[in-house]
């Protein structure tokens, strides 16, 4: 719009950051650590924070013996250096080569399996029970601070172009890592997995909230009515749930009439904003305040008199066999009710939609140019409401995970803004439904985090408050352009008039 | 249809009158948004209420009935929300019959209640009608408000002067504080493009946590009391009533006329001042302001921090006027009112000044409803049809089309939302 220097973005270019950007990253990341080397490791050394793993009865860790270890321990290594250097191995290296992505996964995949026995010989594994680990808490501060600042100063010197972000929030993660560390020193012990549950629980409806924001946007329509899908997602599910008894069949049709009334106001904006060209963000606004007085005055009239209507009906949570049993990450991600599964598949699902898919390369050309889209004979206006009728449903659907996802009954309020953080997630992740991803789970992770200090008050030297402000404060960084670059669909928000 | 058909001399008077009716202009606008409002009210009333559901399960055997009850039903509600907001009848006639027994509390309480409650709502929507007029919304009214509120407290307790003096140095520390917070959102759209609705809105947010943190401040919680209310400020500090020499119950302020004065003064930045025109330029058309040589960086920052300092200043006149003290929800709905409130008002000052006092008579005609009609109709039915109100002024595109309204192409407001960045 109106920055200053407009230059032309390509994919290429789009990736590499500049000299001077590179060093800035380089020199946060080294004060991170020099931070972290002066605040967590000048704690006094006798205190030693116990993290808990396990917070769930119902996983139970599997007995690993001695020669399975040392069996997984050679395997992670062995992952690793294909991956790392995919020539040296004849037949194998060239999938990483060809096959996008399947590096990371192979390098994630390597380095947990090369963890685990690791940390299993530490043992903290007994009888099977996997349960506590004790680190120092000012030998962990000097190893994070000496991590970030190599980090940070390997970036400053060799510009990485491609993972340069990646390591800039890996460093963030380490340093929210320490500093959880360091809250439970001494006294209670430190429930990493339950915050880290808890964490993708709460970044289950911003998940839904920003893949809805990606949808819209990238076929080049601002919605900021996320907001009011939510609530009209939240109480359409809860009151038809509690009106069958959330008797199982019950429960999915409630998720797919929130996500119905969510696609009903996603229909108002996209007639407003199509047909009649209105200002969208106006629309949207609107949308949000007729759906927050609806909102409150529906349950001020009817759910407080009849209370049977708004119960608390919460949606079954699934264990995936196997895949729960997985240390840390089987809990936290496949131990979760049928919502975040959705989620996780949703992101996936529009991440294929939009970049492999005839369907995705037609909205993505009618949010960059629609001109040029309708000169080829794309019905611009045919797609943008298909985009956005499918975004406010997706958004209705996530609706559904404030009152059925936690099984709590619906109160005024109780989406909390969350609708607009939905949009800053989907700016922070750069308009791509991965990136949405990873920015809803930072956002709910720090979203946990200050939910979970209640336990530690009496440690905290910084006001609690200011936790709770860390990821505005982020996402007011992120968008103004400190933590990499930022390019909308050149046509967002602009109205499309046929030619 | 031509105007030669209008010239037909069968055509009736009547029906001539009726053509005309039909040329859209921004009065029949209001007036048919504010007949959605209530008939979609009126709907939303029958359809909560129990009674008026089995009456109307025997609508075939006794259609008079069942019409005539939701009728009354509806009509009874919104004539307390009428009375509550405007002019109570009852007393009225009390006062005519016998103006010895005049209490004049009772007659004008609701008119008094009303204004009040419209005097932040009016500066707060003059703020974002600013930013709108030129393309940049401003959603970060609730934090503005709440760092203008509490300067104006910082203020309000620690300086004890003669209430000439302090009331303006509250007023100057709730604009600065407002206009710094909002400024810094221009500085930054100007300098790195970041879009103002996000940023404005994660101010609102930390906003809120910081407010939070500062409530349990010993500087700023009142000692002894644990509810977080912060400390009142000083006698010397409120405004003064302006009528409570006639009857303690009317609570009308000086900050009403401050509100006038503000509608008076953004009239005239808008009509008379070489920036307001600025202003305006660069909202309407970015790119032939830079070519007429207008600096659109500036401009944008002084848009923000103008809307910032007023925003600031109505969480000084709610803050004063009202309560006297803080607490961890204020300013809780005046962002996003004031928002409405712009929209109602087209963004023209005296249409702001109007749509604040609208706004102030459903707020408490809605609390006067949900206390006197029999099944206590909530206060929040005032908000229902506030939205619709809002809905239809906003996008007067859909009231062309229901209506068949005329020539109602020049009504629909085309301006571009822009991009994020």
């Amino acid at each position: 719009m109106t920055t200053a220097t407009r230059e032309i973005v390509t994919l290429d270019n789009l990736r590499i950051i500049s000299r001077t950007r590179s060093l800035a990253y380089g020199i946060t990341l080294m004060a991170m650590g020099a931070l972290e080397i002066l605040w967590y490791g000048s704690t006094d050394s006798k205190l030693h924070t116990t993290i808990q793993f396990g917070y769930n009865t119902a996983t139970v860790w599997p007995v690993v013996s001695s020669f399975l270890r040392v069996i997984l321990l050679l395997a992670g290594i062995a992952i690793i250096a294909v991956a790392v250097r995919p020539r040296s191995v004849a037949r194998i290296g060239h999938i990483f080569e060809t096959v996008r992505g399947s590096r990371t996964i192979a390098i994630l995949i390597g380095a947990y399996l090369f963890i685990w026995p690791v940390f299993l010989w530490w043992g903290i594994n007994l009888h099977g029970q996997l349960r506590t680990m004790t680190v120092d808490v000012a030998l962990t501060g000097y190893l994070f601070g000496i991590m970030s600042i190599g980090a940070g100063a390997l970036m400053a010197w060799r510009r990485f172009d491609r993972s340069a972000s990646g390591m800039l929030y890996g460093g963030l993660l380490i340093f929210l890592l320490g500093f959880l560390i360091w809250v439970a020193r001494g006294s209670l012990p430190l429930q990493l997995t339950s915050i880290l549950a808890s964490a993708v629980a709460v970044s289950t409806f911003l998940m839904f909230g920003s893949l809805s924001g990606t949808l819209c946007e990238r076929a080049g329509v601002v919605n900021i009515a996320i907001e009011g899908q939510f609530m009209a997602g939240a109480l359409a599910s809860i009151v038809f749930a509690s009106a069958f008894r959330g008797s199982g069949i019950s429960m999915t049709f409630a998720l797919l009439l929130a996500g119905l009334f969510g696609a009903l106001f996603g229909w108002i904006l996209a007639v407003m904003a199509l047909r009649y060209q209105a200002n969208q963000i106006i629309v949207g606004v609107v949308i949000v305040a007729f759906c927050t007085a609806m909102s409150q005055f529906l349950t001020t009239q009817v759910l407080n008199v009849h209370q049977n209507l708004d119960g608390s009906y919460g949606l079954p949570v699934w264990a995936i066999p196997g895949l729960s049993h997985i240390p840390l990450i089987g809990p936290v991600l496949f131990d979760q009710n049928v919502l975040v599964f959705i989620a996780f598949a949703a992101v996936i699902i529009a991440n294929f939609a939009l970049f492999r898919t005839r369907w995705g390369l037609r909205v993505r050309s009618v949010g960059e140019k629609p001109i040029a889209a309708e000169t080829v004979g794309i019905n611009v206006v045919h797609i943008r409401y298909g985009a956005v009728i499918l975004g406010g449903f997706i958004a209705g659907v996530g609706g559904a995970g404030f009152t059925l996802g936690p099984g709590s009954p619906f109160t005024y309020g109780m989406t909390a803004g969350y609708g607009y953080i939905a949009l800053a997630i989907m700016i922070f992740g750069r308009w791509r439904p991965y990136g949405a991803l990873m920015a809803s789970l930072l956002f709910g992770f720090t979203i946990a985090l200050s939910a979970n200090l209640n336990l530690y008050l009496n440690q905290l030297v910084i006001p609690q408050q200011f936790i709770t402000a860390l990821p505005y404060l982020i996402t007011i960084a992120v968008v103004s352009g400190l933590v990499g670059r930022i390019r909308p669909p050149a046509a967002d928000g602009v109205p499309f008039q046929r030619h | 249809m031509t105007t030669t058909e209008f010239q037909n001399p069968q055509l009736g008077a009547i029906l001539r009158f009726a053509m005309r009716v039909r040329q859209a202009n921004m009065f029949l606008v209001l007036v048919l948004a504010l007949f959605m409002g209530l008939s979609f009210g009126g709907i939303m009333i029958i359809v909560t209420q129990p009674l008026l559901l089995t009456s109307w399960s025997h609508f075939f055997s006794h259609p008079g009935g069942t019409i005539a009850s939701s009728f009354n039903t509806v009509w009874f509600a919104y004539e307390q929300l009428f009375q509550g907001a405007v002019i109570n009848f009852h007393a009225l006639r009390v006062l005519i019959d016998d103006p010895s027994k005049a209490n004049l509390g009772i007659v004008l309480g609701p008119l008094s209640a009303t204004l009040t409650y419209a005097t932040p709502l009016i500066v707060a929507g003059l703020g974002l009608a600013i930013g709108f007029r030129s393309s940049l919304f401003n959603i970060g009214g609730q934090g503005q408000v709440i760092l203008g509120g509490v300067l104006a407290l910082l203020v309000g307790f620690s300086i004890h002067l003669t209430p000439i003096l302090q009331v303006p140095l509250e007023m100057l520390a709730a604009i600065a504080g407002g206009a710094a917070l909002a400024g810094f959102a221009g500085v930054l759209k100007a300098y790195t493009g970041a879009h103002e609705v996000i940023v404005t809105m994660m101010s609102n947010y930390t906003m809120i946590a910081i407010l939070g943190y500062l409530l349990i401040q010993p500087l700023f919680a009142r000692p002894g009391v644990l509810d977080g209310a912060s400390k009142a400020v000083g006698v010397s500090g409120q405004l003064p009533y302006l009528f409570s020499h006639i009857n303690s119950s009317l609570l009308l302020n000086v900050g009403f006329v401050i509100a006038l004065v503000a509608v008076i003064a953004v009239q005239w930045f808008f009509n008379r001042s070489k920036t307001g025109f600025e202003l305006l330029m660069v909202g309407q058309n970015p790119d032939a302001a830079r070519v007429a040589g207008i600096f659109s960086k500036r401009s944008i920052i002084i848009c923000l921090a103008l809307a910032g300092g007023l925003l600031g200043l109505a969480g000084m006149l709610e803050l004063t006027g009202v309560d006297h003290f803080v607490t961890p929800n204020f300013g809780g709905s005046y962002g996003f009112d004031a928002i409405t409130v712009a929209l109602l008002g087209r963004n023209k000052p005296w249409g702001v000044f109007f749509a604040a006092i609208f706004f102030g008579a459903m707020f408490s005609g809605g609390e006067a409803m949900q206390a006197f009609t029999p099944t206590n109709i909530q206060f929040s039915l005032a908000d229902v049809i506030q939205a619709v109100v809002v809905f239809c002024v906003a996008t007067p595109a859909l009231l062309v089309e229901i209506f068949h309204l005329r020539g109602g192409a020049r009504l629909v407001s085309n301006n571009n939302t822009g991009g994020w960045i």
